[in-house]
């Protein structure tokens, strides 16, 4: 019954989403508010439906309905109640609903939201919205029904994969469908003024947050599924450069370009059409990243997604890239930028550059992601290209992202004092060199990491000073205003002040941490061994003793594992214990690893085997500075609420001016 | 200026173009991702000594002058089961006529292997791989079952992923015997 | 910033990497197994993967190793076996040296584009105007800068 419901609330949100456009069409020709009105509100009620639609499907998981399909597939009774509710991103099916949930529910505050403002191009928004809603709801009432029925019920359902119940993997999904849904609202907005000709900036200041919200939230999925990967996967990594991956890593590229690019029109109004470019281009790639994972194209460990939702999404795709770049060619007249000058050396030309930096590494991404297709259609080869060529190609590109993410802050608009650039960079660029020439005389690492590790911490000291810097500017100018701001005040300000800056650089700061963290991977260390119980071993600084072997059931698995005692000096640390945990709806046993986190390196350990004598057989891996890529996650929250409280001039209120400005 | 950006969007356009092109040949003509073919493929076959469950000692170089199928199978894997009565049956028809029939049970025990043979009643040559895969890392194999089909003068022509269907060991042997 | 203790963490990471001296057989089998695909899985190194052939090459690897072969010589030896495809990273020779150069290749025609115009561009500001920046112009820079 209730799933019959959730069922007819999609088909009426299809139903919906058609009238939408058709009205909204009809309500440009006629120049009727009353026709966009309509629409708006029916954006509303699409939302209230696929909302319906969604509480089915949960209603389904929670009560083990069987008799649906999806639920049968991805779910068993004994699935902790927890996991039943997140099951239902478990799958393809369900994801989609997922995505046009947060798609209805970004089109309904789109169409409210912007009622007072964007006029003229909001209903040529709304209409891509729709169209891509339309899409969504056309696959989930059609080719991957969530709620499809089958009968008989059987009594128990396949079960959720293993590999998916974990708080990391419970996240992951939900948040890189915020980043790509949001990256949809710019999408729309650049078409929705291409459409309607009307090519001012305004686009661009009006989906600033949305832009930054879908940038923050790609990037913590993308954070949240190499820790899924690195606790679950059992083999002491976090990024394997799978498919997958790359699929998620390409929009990201292209969407931290346009998220720097945009400044520059905003600031001195160039770029027009190549912001335009990128905004496609990361909108077509999400949904490349989604055909990769669905498609079963390439090789992936994501296997488990395959389906044959490969062809809609290859032709959506073809859809969305025809249309709009036909549309930005159509218009380019009206996106020629009045040159503006500026010197070489220059903050918009580092923009400039920075742009290419991250175009290629998208490029180079997606190049040798689908390479081994090329190679097999131009020279009939079957190639693998994986983590050791993404390695080596993009460590030198990666080294220039972060030297030109360091300087950048110092440079000024239009021109800057060579002189007092040098003077700025020398101090951090020696107090950088000294600790990577020490490194590279006792440890002799790859030159990319000394590279890499060098220009991190470099950066990292250039923005520190211009953290501080920012703040005594602040101190100064009060001064001499004559401002006498007691201490509170003071604090007060120079927390809450200067938020685009500060928010910038609080987050290159996360982007430091982050390259810290990957360059200890060049000092990884890892060994295999067997031992029996009360016998120990020496790894690193640690002496790793056999306690015995532990049973235990956990949720719904049977654990069988071995407690091992973490030594060093004499002194017992800690008792990890890998175990292999046993589903009942899974043949394999899957491997769960223990972890000894502390801020210089991790020790982890994974149970390869329990052998008959009673022995185990361990991976040991020290992972170090690992953690310094999940810290980057606090960054980069500081610096998103940082910069999600500026608002562009521009749209600020002016006191007593008529225009009331709702946007954002 | 304009010339540029004709350029530039004429580049956009055919590395646009290409890319779907690309994609459209991974959806729908590329081989499978799993689809592997043999670097052996045309090759003389590697020689090969093992003993038989049976005690039996055998070595590829004396059926040169045979057909040979080399079937790489393990008690623990699905589709052995699938193609387990194809082999058996089609040994026991071309058997006499000279074809060949050799199973190397791959990363398997003993006892397995045996139980897996007796209730699937094989009865050609089967030998377990020794210890470290010697034989099927020779040959290349990446997952099993996978079947070689090695002609009378010793030479690979061609390699089978997954179950082997009977018509293609009826093709393979309707041209050597 | 934390130099001193990030130096002070590497240099703590360098001991303990001396009682790993005695494994450097085992860090050799890896650095191979690592440019290894595992043939059963997906997007795993044979050093990563526990699978039965990934255990039975790395054993191999050991033995070649013993044997005195060199790298160069072992991943002949699979690449005989497997083809190319074994390989994680393809060799730099006929249709991958298309995949190994374009990268490069596209940057740096881009980069020297972008500093042709850029350099044509800020010499016609030269020509057009040469005085010095107003003043109004430069509290321009001066806002601008504030506000980024």
């Amino acid at each position: 019954m209730v799933v019959d419901i959730g069922y007819f609330a999609m088909l009426s949100a299809f139903v919906l989403a058609a009238y939408a456009i058709i009205v909204l069409a009809a309500g440009i020709r006629r120049d009727s508010y009353n026709l966009i009105l309509s629409a708006r509100y029916s954006s509303i009620a699409i939302l209230v439906l696929v909302g319906v639609a969604y509480l089915a499907l949960s209603y389904a998981f929670l009560n083990d309905d069987f008799s649906v399909r999806f639920v049968a597939r991805n779910s068993s009774t004994d699935l902790p109640g927890f996991y039943k509710f997140t099951a239902v991103w478990g799958g393809m099916h369900g994801s989609l609903l997922l995505w046009e949930l947060i798609l209805a529910f970004f089109t309904a505050t789109v169409a409210l939201r912007y009622r007072k403002t964007n006029q003229e191009i909001l209903p040529h928004t709304l209409i891509v919205l729709n169209l891509i809603s339309l899409f969504l709801l056309f696959l989930l009432i059609g080719w991957s029904n969530p709620l499809a029925r089958q009968y008989p019920a059987p009594l128990e359902g396949n079960g959720l994969n293993p590999l998916l119940q974990n708080p990391g993997m419970v996240f992951h999904p939900p948040s890189l469908y915020l980043g790509y849904v949001a990256f949809s609202i710019p999408f729309a907005f650049a078409i929705g003024s291409l459409m309607r000709g009307k090519l001012d900036n305004r686009w661009i200041l009006s989906t600033r947050r949305w832009t930054l919200f879908a940038w923050f939230f790609l990037t913590i999925g993308m954070i949240l599924g190499a820790q899924w990967a690195y606790v679950e996967l059992g083999w002491g990594g976090y990024w394997s450069w799978d498919p997958v991956e790359n699929g998620s890593l390409m929009p990201w590229l292209t969407g931290t370009a346009f998220l720097h690019s945009v400044i520059v029109q905003e600031k001195r109004n160039r770029l027009r059409i190549w912001n335009m470019v990128l905004i496609i281009a990361t909108y077509t790639l999400s949904i490349l990243g989604t055909f990769i994972t669905r498609s079963g194209v390439l090789n992936s460990v994501h296997s488990f997604a395959k389906s044959n939702i490969g062809p809609a999404f290859l032709a959506f795709m073809v859809v969305i890239l025809v249309f709009s770049l036909g549309l930005l060619f159509y218009r380019q007249s009206l996106l020629s930028s009045r040159t503006q000058t500026a010197e070489m050396v220059s903050k918009e030309n580092a923009f400039l550059l920075n742009n290419i930096v991250f175009v290629v590494m998208c490029f180079t991404v997606l190049y040798g992601t689908v390479f081994p297709l090329l190679a097999e259609g131009l020279a009939n080869k079957k190639l693998s290209i994986q983590a050791p060529f993404f390695n080596t190609i993009m460590a030198p590109i990666a080294i220039l992202m972060v030297v030109l993410m360091g300087i950048t802050h110092l440079l000024g608009w239009k021109k800057t004092s060579l002189k007092l650039l040098a003077r700025n960079i020398a101090i951090p660029f020696i107090l950088a060199v000294v600790p990577m020439a020490v490194v590279h005389f006792i440890f002799s690492p790859p030159w990319q990491m000394i590279l890499l590790g060098g220009t991190a911490v470099f950066a990292g000291y250039l923005l520190i000073l211009e953290l501080i810097r920012s703040r005594h500017a602040r101190v100064v100018s009060d001064k001499k205003a004559n401002k006498t701001v007691n201490f509170r005040g003071r604090l007060l300000n120079s927390l809450v002040s200067d938020g685009r800056r500060k928010g910038g650089l609080i987050i290159h700061m996360g982007i430091v941490a982050m390259t810290i963290g990957v360059c200890g991977a060049f000092f990884n260390q890892e060994t295999a061994f067997t031992f029996g119980p009360g016998q120990s071993k020496s790894v690193g600084r640690y002496e790793l003793k056999f306690k015995e072997l532990t049973e235990f059931n956990r949720n719904n698995a049977r654990n069988v594992g071995a407690a091992i005692k973490v030594i060093r000096n004499g002194e017992v640390l800690d008792i990890l214990t890998p175990v292999k945990s046993y589903y009942p709806t899974s043949p394999q046993p899957m491997t769960e690893v223990a972890i000894r986190h502390s801020v210089i390196e991790d020790l982890y350990i994974s149970l390869a085997a329990i052998n008959k004598d009673g022995t185990v057989t361990l991976n040991v891996y020290i992972n170090p500075l690992v953690n310094f890529i999940w810290a980057s996650v606090i960054f980069f929250i500081i610096g998103f609420v940082y910069s999600m409280s500026y608002k562009p001039v521009q749209l600020r209120k002016k006191r007593g001016s008529l225009t009331i400005d709702d946007d954002e | 200026m304009t010339m540029n950006r004709k350029l530039y969007f004429l580049l956009g356009i055919s590395f646009t173009v290409g890319l779907v092109i690309v994609l459209i040949y991974g959806l729908f003509y590329s081989s499978r991702p799993g689809e592997i073919p043999s670097a052996q493929l045309q090759k003389t076959a590697k020689s090969f000594q093992a003993t038989t469950f049976d005690g039996q000692a055998i070595s590829l170089e004396q059926f040169r002058g045979q057909p040979v199928i080399l079937n790489f199978w393990a008690s623990w894997c699905v589709s052995c089961r699938q193609e387990a009565h194809i082999i058996e049956a089609a040994w026991q028809q071309y058997g006499d006529e000279g074809a060949v029939f050799i199973g190397i049970a791959i990363n398997d025990t003993r006892e397995a292997s045996l139980g897996f043979i007796r209730r699937y009643g094989k009865t050609y040559l089967l030998a377990p791989d020794d210890k470290t895969g010697t034989i099927s890392l020779d040959y290349g194999v990446t997952a099993v079952p996978e079947t070689f089909l090695i002609d009378k003068t010793g030479v690979i022509t061609e390699k089978v992923l997954g179950a082997i269907s009977r018509k293609t060991i009826d093709s393979f042997l309707s041209g050597q015997l | 910033m934390n130099t001193r203790k990030l130096v002070l963490f590497l240099i703590g990471i360098g001991f303990s990497g001396l009682l790993f001296g005695s494994e450097d057989m085992e860090n050799r089998v890896r650095e191979i197994a690592h440019k290894l695909r595992c043939p059963t899985c997906q997007a795993m190194s044979v050093k990563e993967s526990d699978a039965g052939l990934s255990l039975n090459m790395k054993q191999r690897i050991r033995e070649l190793l013993e044997e005195g072969k060199s790298e160069d010589e072992i991943l002949q030896f699979f690449e005989e076996r497997y083809g190319e495809w074994i390989l994680r990273s393809p060799k730099k020779e006929g249709i991958s040296l298309l995949l190994w150069t374009l990268p490069g290749l596209i940057i740096l025609v881009t980069i020297l584009i972008l500093i042709k115009y850029l350099w044509k561009k800020s010499r016609d500001t030269v020509g057009i105007d040469t005085s010095p920046l107003s003043k109004a112009e430069l509290r321009q820079i001066e806002n601008d800068l504030k506000q980024l």
